[in-house]
């Protein structure tokens, strides 16, 4: 058993050295390779900040400030399926008034079911730094504010009621430091950007990604107009109430609607692209993740199989890397030219001035379970049996294995120590060291045979 | 060589300091607290197991100190008495040298586990 053992191990360590060589020696180059572009990549997607650099001035335009609120836990916040994102109904009004005119970035680690949610806080960004604001429930002036009364929340008429209510406007204006908030114009564009916005977060994956994009849109008063443009997105999809100048006389969106929502389009497909870029290359290049990168990147438009075919020929042909690094980057000058359109676009058709800017937050990553994180039966649906097996051999390989091989060469050395009691303790120190060295390489060698193999049974 | 040495201060200073080693519970303190029930912590639960097993190895180790010194007050032991009994001294080398072995090992568990990465190509 002894000398079979020992043959079995020599032999496995002459496989894993072959197996090491085979597949360390032509990549490590290109490794670093990938690396060095990456990071450069990385550099230019963080000079993505158009609205960074928004005037700070005295007046009206100290409206163009953050604010950050942060709802008490007691708040329950509901879904509702006809918007594209989160609204509060718990009383504090002025959160969903709010809704209609800021980016509401919501907690979505504390976000656990679809119907009645208590979200422990939320921001609130325009642009700029955020302000941290905190409601404080028992405070005088928050009483005041959520004992304004409303009507029912959805209807028209609320929504005008709030737009002029003055308690509404008064906690907005104390918290955030605006003076002239509401904009009627903004808010036709800004509802549909947080929408958009909101639909952006709906496709992200916190098992897969390392950041999260917000849309940031300010605004600037230049003349004062209370012209209601309307709501942008109801516009667009061609019901309830609308706005001549967007929908012509027979019912129909105008070429500027039309542009618009292809512009809005592209860049949502755009920054799903650059967000898997960035959450990856933040993570480093691992081979074993080339299949998972070429499912995130099925969305980019016109590139789809252009880029999974790069990634699966890196494994084989190195000087694929710069192409498949320049369809990347492709994508990427895209983004910076449909958000400079949006921008453009929306200049053109508010009487105030607009901003839109894209701004990049580090997300908390939540652990992935084996089976994903969607435990809807559609969810349930999407995770394949591969998905499944490729996780569990992720798990066990990178997670199981090293703190079971620890604990189980610890346990060995403890045995050692128990020799002064029983001699016969070394031949069980023995056995735990050796047979966890020889089980944690077998596990290793298993994933270098399947990393290998990769891609002769079809499977990227 | 380095890193070993750390890991054996970092785990005699853990061990003998900030507490009453007189005080009864002392050793059970210096054990409980990181195999404690909460170290099943975890937004799965497959991520709780995981918690625990390095809770529970990081356990062993002040163990593994309190043991090796036994060890050696044992094989000092057998070689005082080694006129009176003549297996004292063979007994006395294996318990130093074996108990020497397990407490490398122990520290340097996590070392050798990088090694076997390395070996295993990843």
């Amino acid at each position: 058993m002894k000398r079979f053992f020992i043959v079995f191990l020599f032999l496995g360590l002459m496989g894993v050295s072959g197996v090491s060589f085979a597949q360390g020696a032509p990549l490590a180059v290109n490794v670093g390779t990938i690396k060095n572009q990456i990071s450069l990549l990385v550099q230019q997607i963080d000079k993505i900040n158009l609205g960074a650099a928004w005037p700070q001035e005295s007046g009206q335009d100290r409206e163009l400030q953050a604010c950050t609120v942060e709802v008490p836990p007691s708040t329950t916040a509901y879904l509702y399926p006809q918007y594209p994102f989160w609204g509060w109904w718990d009383g504090s009004r002025s959160i969903w008034f709010a809704r209609n005119f800021l980016d509401i970035h919501v907690d979505h680690a504390n976000l656990t079911k679809m119907d009645s949610l208590r979200p422990e806080k939320f921001s609130i960004t325009i642009l700029g730094t955020p302000m941290p604001i905190f409601f404080d429930t028992k405070a005088e002036h928050w009483k005041k504010t959520i004992e304004g009364s409303f009507d029912t929340p959805g209807t028209s008429s609320n929504e005008a009621h709030l737009k002029n209510n003055p308690a509404v406007i008064s906690v907005l204006t104390h918290y955030c430091g605006r003076y002239n908030f509401y904009r009627p114009q903004f808010v036709a564009v800004g509802n549909y950007l947080e929408g958009l916005g909101q639909g952006l977060k709906g496709t992200y994956k916190p098992s897969d990604s390392t950041w999260k994009w917000i849309l940031h849109i300010g605004w600037k008063d230049v003349g004062g107009t209370k012209e209601v443009l309307g709501d942008l997105k109801t516009a667009l999809d061609g019901s309830g109430a609308v706005h001549d100048a967007f929908i012509g006389p027979d019912g129909s969106a105008k070429p500027t609607m039309q542009r618009l929502s292809k512009l809005l389009d592209d860049l949502k497909i755009n920054l799903n692209s650059i967000e898997t870029w960035k959450g990856k290359a933040s993570e480093g290049i691992n081979f074993d993740n080339v299949g998972k990168w070429a499912e995130n990147t099925k969305n980019t438009a016109n590139n789809t199989n252009q880029i999974t075919a790069a990634l699966k020929n890196i494994l084989r042909n190195p000087s694929e890397v710069d192409r498949y690094l320049g369809i990347a980057e492709q994508n990427m000058q895209q983004l910076t030219q449909s958000v400079q359109q949006l921008s453009q676009l929306i200049l053109s058709i508010t009487p105030g001035s607009v901003e839109v800017s894209i701004e990049k937050q580090p997300i908390a990553v939540m652990p992935v379970g084996i089976f994903g994180n969607d435990a809807s039966p559609e969810g349930y649906k999407k995770v394949g049996p591969d998905t499944i097996a490729e996780r569990l051999r992720v798990f066990i390989q990178d997670q199981l294995a090293p703190p079971l091989f620890v604990l189980m060469v610890v346990l060995g050395g403890i045995f050692y120590l128990f020799v002064p009691f029983n001699q016969a303790n070394i031949n069980k120190g023995k056995d735990y060291v050796r047979f966890a060295i020889l089980g944690y390489l077998i596990i290793l060698v298993a994933s270098a045979i399947l990393t290998l193999t990769r891609g002769f049974f079809g499977n990227p | 060589m380095a890193l070993f040495i750390t890991h054996i201060s970092y785990a005699v200073t853990s061990t003998v300091s900030a507490e009453d080693a007189s005080n009864p519970r002392f050793f059970y303190n210096q054990i409980r607290p990181e195999s404690a029930p909460e170290c099943a912590s975890g937004a799965k639960g497959l991520n709780a197991i995981l918690n625990c097993i390095v809770a529970f190895t990081n356990a062993l180790k002040p163990l593994a100190v309190v043991l090796f010194v036994l060890a050696i007050t044992i094989s000092g032991a057998y070689l005082i008495f080694s006129p009176v009994s003549a297996k004292g001294v063979e007994a006395a080398k294996a318990i130093l040298i074996w108990s020497s072995v397990g407490f490398v090992i122990v520290f340097s568990a996590t070392v050798l586990r990088d090694i076997v990465k390395q070996i295993g190509g990843n």
